[in-house]
Parts: structure tokens; C-alpha cells; sequence
């Protein structure tokens, strides 16, 4: 989820697409034109990303990747994977993303994740402590970096999880 | 880095009190706070 969410990201940041729910005055380097109307299979694929995200418009991320429909499809597979409910909900990995995007500074992705943490039922009061910890750890990460500080714990070997 | 926190008191005690308060159950669970740690962690690529 985490490296899914950088990477849209990077793309979204990268290329100026216009933030999808806050108002923006930057504009995109590249042309997001639609696809063609007789295209069915990316109908159906904007058709899943509409349903999954409630939008009218698919987000001009996916957009930009309707260019080349292959890697779309594939891409947005990976997505819905790593954003469906499993052992964590759905809004919890949201709330992850709106996170990671801060922590990256990502306006495209803080504007994305938050309107969807948000639908997903995120709460003021939630909001407010998602925020305070990416503070913290903002600061903490930091200081460590910047006096080489090695970690408190020891790594644990990767393993069987029952999480 | 509560040591190093110590170091300067001034500092390191009221960003303890904040850190206390804010890693608490409240409308996020502890759980899921700690996973927002290790996101940021992660992005900032900082091991510690």
C-alpha cells in the first residue's frame, strides 16, 4: 500500500495533474485526453476505478495511465489489491496513505487520501490525531537521522504472522 | 531517544508529554497509530 501510494504519488506530483477535490492552479505537463469511447476494456476499467473511489471522474492519475491500457489494468489490479479490506480495513490504510503523502509532501496525494479517508468515516477528532503522530514522528525520524541514532530494538526475523 | 530528549529538558520534556498524549487510544487506536509511525518512518527511510 505504502509503495503504491508513493508512486502514484510521484507520477501525480510529478506530471502537475490537478488535485481531484481541492481547487488548484497548477496544470498538468502532459495532455490527459479520454479514451476512445469504443474501447471497452478501459470502460470497464474506469467503470471498477469510478465504483471503488465514488467519483464521477476517474482520477486524472488513471487517466494519465489509460495511455498504455496493459499496464493500466494491471496497475489498477495491484491498487484495488492493496487498498481492499484484509487484516487491515480499508480506512486504516487510507488514513496510512494520507499519512505517507504528508510525510512525502505530496499535495495530490494529501488532497486524494484525505477526501477518502474522510468518505470512509475518518472523524475530526481522527483527523486531529492522524496528523499529531505524522508531527511526532516527523521530528523523531529526524533527530534520529541527523545523530545516527541505531534503533532501540533489534529487528525481528521475518516469520509466520497469525496478525 | 528518550536519552537524547533528556539532553535538552526543556525540549524533551513537554515533546514527551505531547508524545504520550497523542500515541494514546483516543479516536485512532494505539495500533493503528503505530502504524502510522512506521509509514512515516518508512517514507523518511529511517531505519531507527
Amino acid at each position: 500500500m505504502a509503495g503504491v501510494t508513493h508512486a502514484l504519488n510521484a507520477v501525480a506530483d510529478g506530471l502537475r495533474l490537478p488535485l481531484e477535490f481541492s481547487a488548484s492552479s497548477r496544470h498538468p505537463l502532459v495532455p490527459l485526453s479520454d479514451p476512445p469511447a469504443d474501447d471497452s476494456a478501459i470502460k470497464d476499467l474506469f467503470d471498477d476505478i469510478r465504483g471503488f473511489y465514488a467519483v464521477e471522474q476517474v482520477p486524472a492519475v488513471f487517466r494519465w495511465m489509460a495511455r498504455d491500457q496493459g499496464f493500466l489494468q494491471s496497475y489498477w489490479e495491484a491498487t484495488r489489491e492493496a487498498f481492499t479490506d484484509r487484516t487491515l480495513d480499508r480506512l486504516t490504510k487510507e488514513i496510512l496513505a494520507f499519512a505517507a503523502s504528508m510525510t512525502a509532501k505530496s499535495d495530490y496525494g494529501v488532497d486524494f487520501h484525505l477526501r477518502e479517508a474522510r468518505r470512509l468515516g475518518l472523524s475530526d477528532q481522527g483527523l486531529t490525531e492522524a496528523v499529531e503522530v505524522v508531527q511526532l514522528f516527523n521530528t523523531v525520524t529526524k533527530i534520529a537521522d541527523t545523530l545516527g541514532l541505531q534503533p532501540d530494538f533489534p529487528a525481528r526475523p521475518a516469520g509466520p504472522s497469525t496478525a | 531517544m528518550s536519552r537524547v530528549l533528556l539532553t535538552l529538558p526543556e525540549f524533551g520534556r513537554p515533546y514527551g508529554r505531547a508524545s504520550r498524549r497523542a500515541m494514546t487510544d483516543g479516536a485512532l487506536s494505539r495500533g493503528q497509530k503505530e502504524l502510522i509511525a512506521s509509514i512515516v518512518s518508512a517514507i523518511n527511510v529511517c531505519e531507527y
